[in-house]
């Protein structure tokens, strides 16, 4: 590893945007599971449905891969967190002081 | 003696409607656009939310790598439905045109069954005829069988375009259903366009205008239906293709605009530059409704609107657009008008008011000949009076040149049956037409220029392309802006863009362009803007240069610059007409 830095607040950004995106994805898969075909010719219509579903799944697909990044994205903020709490914690112990009073 | 006339059977059978619901399809179309947009959405905020703050470290590396791969693939879903979401707009589009035809059938067949009931009838009643009278009936029965032959015909044509419509349709939706084709570059495209793309002289390979022409006369019309569809962004731009697919494309391009970008601003998500778009598309939509909605002032026949431009985004924003009334592809005579600084592309209605103000008085007052105007922004006008592009004439030498490419575009797109073309240019545009024709050879027959600050490149009517007989211009004495253009021996320094094209100097034919409601100082205001107004001296006599007739104008003197004061114009002084006939009557009295 080279390095290792981070700005929590930035990663809580990157949550929320990420979730905002995997609820416009499933409102996208939604959609187009209930987008109207009744306006085809029924020569087309088999070949709409099946392209519809793939979609279905694709947009549903893609709300899962948002909601991942932003949990991972969670996760970072959550152990960085836990680690703070923890440490603080540990330092708190620490005696630091030189002489009797130690 | 018995006679026999047959009689042909009631064909065909039925007039078969072709399936589906435009309507229906349209809604279709628009919940793909608002996913495409979405996946868009996605994409652009995959690319922003690939950097977040000062994280760096190997989790950060492989976040990195993931949220590229989100970016990089749903750019390309969005690319895909959105060319399925075209292909069922033109699919819709097409199902109307195929309605409209099959609806026209019906009443042929309802007409042709009843002079068949007519004939049956006539035979019935007849009593030892004459052979004049069983002529007569044999002709009606030869007649009605070659009717009736026509419309089988056209009837199989229109259940093949049928087929032909919906076999696009389904192999659209099949180029994209997969994950192979959703995440490809040709997602949703089907193969008949990709081919027809492939072949020499499409449009986007650097062929000329001749070349795309020539392409496009060797596609069927199935294919033609498949490119207008896939690539409705290069069709709609294509120089050289018939106006009509170039319209057609532009449409569904348009209608894609609107939908996708109303559903991101209603999900909160249009940034600025999309909003410009949406405003841009907006307002094209909104003239072009305005322009299909015209009537012709001698026929009451629907004029029709083309989309001949349609680039919202270009020019950071300002757009492109060209907006026509009448039919470009057949009218006898087609006049461009060019407009000046601060225009842009959300002014088109007010610009396609004018074109029609324009159409109907050369309808009026002209010899009967079909008519097509266009207002065509596609170039960069500049911004405003204070603009320094507005000093100079570079903006006005680049949209010369664009000028000059569209025009050999309407040209190459009926090279057999040539229009008499009129470049009309008003102010800055007045100054980018003079570079048409003066540096990029114009294919115009006649040049108007109106409100000009200067003629460019050009010291006198004879360096345009179109010869110094067809040069007009037209210039109201109280408008500021037409008497910057230098004259004289002393010149204006360098206050307009060259020569004053209303001047002697230049040797164009000056026409009456004054207003009765003129004041007695120099301005701006109605006087520069006016040009197009109906029941002036400047409409008339425009229509008459669009109408094939300059000779007709009626010619003011020209301005002049003794040497021994400042410029002189004559107009000054004339009383102007307003609603005259054989002056500046544009319409009937019966429209307030």
């Amino acid at each position: 590893m080279s390095g290792l830095g981070l700005e929590y607040g930035e990663l809580g950004r990157g949550d929320q945007d990420w979730s905002r995106l995997a609820e416009l994805m499933r409102t996208t898969e939604s959609d187009i599971e209930g987008a109207p075909t009744h306006g085809l010719a029924p020569s087309v219509q088999g070949a709409a449905t099946s392209f519809l579903t793939a979609w279905t799944g694709y947009a549903g697909e893609s709300a899962a891969i948002a909601d991942g990044l932003a949990g991972a994205l969670r996760a970072v903020g959550n152990d960085v967190l836990a680690t703070e709490a923890e440490r603080e914690q540990e330092f708190g112990r620490l005696d630091s002081r030189l002489g009797p009073a130690r | 003696m018995t006679t026999v006339i047959e009689v042909p059977p009631s064909e065909p059978a039925q007039v078969r409607r072709p399936e589906g619901d435009a309507g229906g399809a349209d809604s279709l179309a628009e919940q793909l656009y608002t996913a495409s947009g979405r996946y868009e959405e996605m994409a652009d905020e995959a690319g922003q939310l690939q950097v977040l703050g000062a994280w760096f470290g190997t989790a950060y590396d492989t976040y990195l790598e993931k949220s590229q791969r989100v970016a990089t693939e749903h750019d390309a879903m969005a690319r895909t439905v959105e060319r399925v979401g075209r292909a069922v707009t033109a699919y819709a589009d097409t199902l109307r045109d195929l309605t409209r035809d099959w609806e026209q059938q019906v009443d042929r067949k309802t007409a042709l069954d009843g002079r068949r009931r007519q004939l049956l009838a006539d035979i019935e009643a007849t009593i030892d005829p004459s052979e004049d009278v069983v002529a007569a009936l044999r002709e009606r029965s030869v007649d009605l069988r070659a009717d009736y032959s026509e419309l089988v015909t056209d009837h199989d044509a229109l259940q093949r375009r049928t087929r032909e419509n919906e076999d696009l349709l389904r192999q659209a939706f099949q180029a994209g259903t997969s994950l192979d084709d959703a995440l490809s570059d040709d997602g949703g495209v089907p193969p008949v366009a990709q081919d027809a793309m492939s072949r020499p002289g499409a449009p986007g390979t650097g062929a000329s205008p001749e070349e795309v022409k020539a392409w496009w006369d060797g596609l069927s019309e199935a294919e033609r239906e498949a490119v207008v569809a896939a690539y409705p962004t290069l069709v709609g731009s294509a120089d050289g293709l018939p106006a009509g697919a170039r319209d057609e494309a532009n449409r569904i391009t348009l209608d894609d605009d609107v939908a996708t970008l109303s559903s991101k601003e209603a999900d909160g998500t249009l940034s600025s530059e999309e909003e410009r778009v949406l405003d841009n598309a907006t307002a094209t939509q909104e003239a072009l409704a305005d322009a299909d909605a015209l009537t012709d002032p001698l026929t009451g026949d629907p004029v029709g609107g083309t989309l001949w431009l349609y680039d919202p985004a270009a020019f950071d924003g300002d757009g492109r657009v060209a907006v026509a009334l009448g039919d470009l592809d057949t009218a006898t005579d087609v006049a461009v008008m060019t407009p000046g600084i601060t225009t842009e592309m959300d002014d088109v209605g007010t610009y396609a008011g004018k074109m029609t103000n324009l159409y109907e008085a050369t309808r009026y007052t002209g010899d009967g000949s079909s008519v097509a105007t266009m207002f065509w922004l596609g170039y960069d006008a500049p911004t405003g009076a204070f603009d320094g592009a507005t000093l100079t004439e570079g903006r006005a030498e680049d949209g010369g040149e664009r000028l000059a490419d569209a025009f050999d575009g309407l040209r190459a797109s009926r090279a057999d049956d040539p229009a008499h073309l009129t470049a009309i240019g008003h102010s800055y545009g007045s100054t980018a037409t003079s570079y048409a024709a003066g540096d990029f050879d114009l294919a115009a027959d006649d040049v108007v220029l109106i409100g000009s600050p200067g003629a460019g490149p050009a010291d006198e009517a004879g360096d345009f392309s179109v010869g110094d007989g067809h040069v007009y211009v037209g210039r109201d004495s109280r408008d500021a802006v037409a008497t910057l253009g230098d004259e004289g021996w002393v010149g204006k320094g360098g206050l307009g863009l060259g020569t004053d094209p209303s001047s002697e100097d230049f040797g164009a034919t000056r026409f009456d362009a004054e207003r009765v409601d003129r004041g007695h100082t120099i301005w701006l205001g109605d006087a520069h803007s006016s040009y197009l107004n109906h029941d002036t001296e400047s409409l008339y006599n425009i229509a008459q240069v669009v109408d094939g007739h300059g000779d007709a104008v009626n010619e003011a003197d020209q301005s002049h610059d003794p040497w021994y004061s400042g410029a002189v114009d004559p107009e000054w002084d004339r009383d102007p007409t307003s609603d005259v006939r054989g002056e500046s009557q544009t319409r009937g009295d019966d429209v307030p």
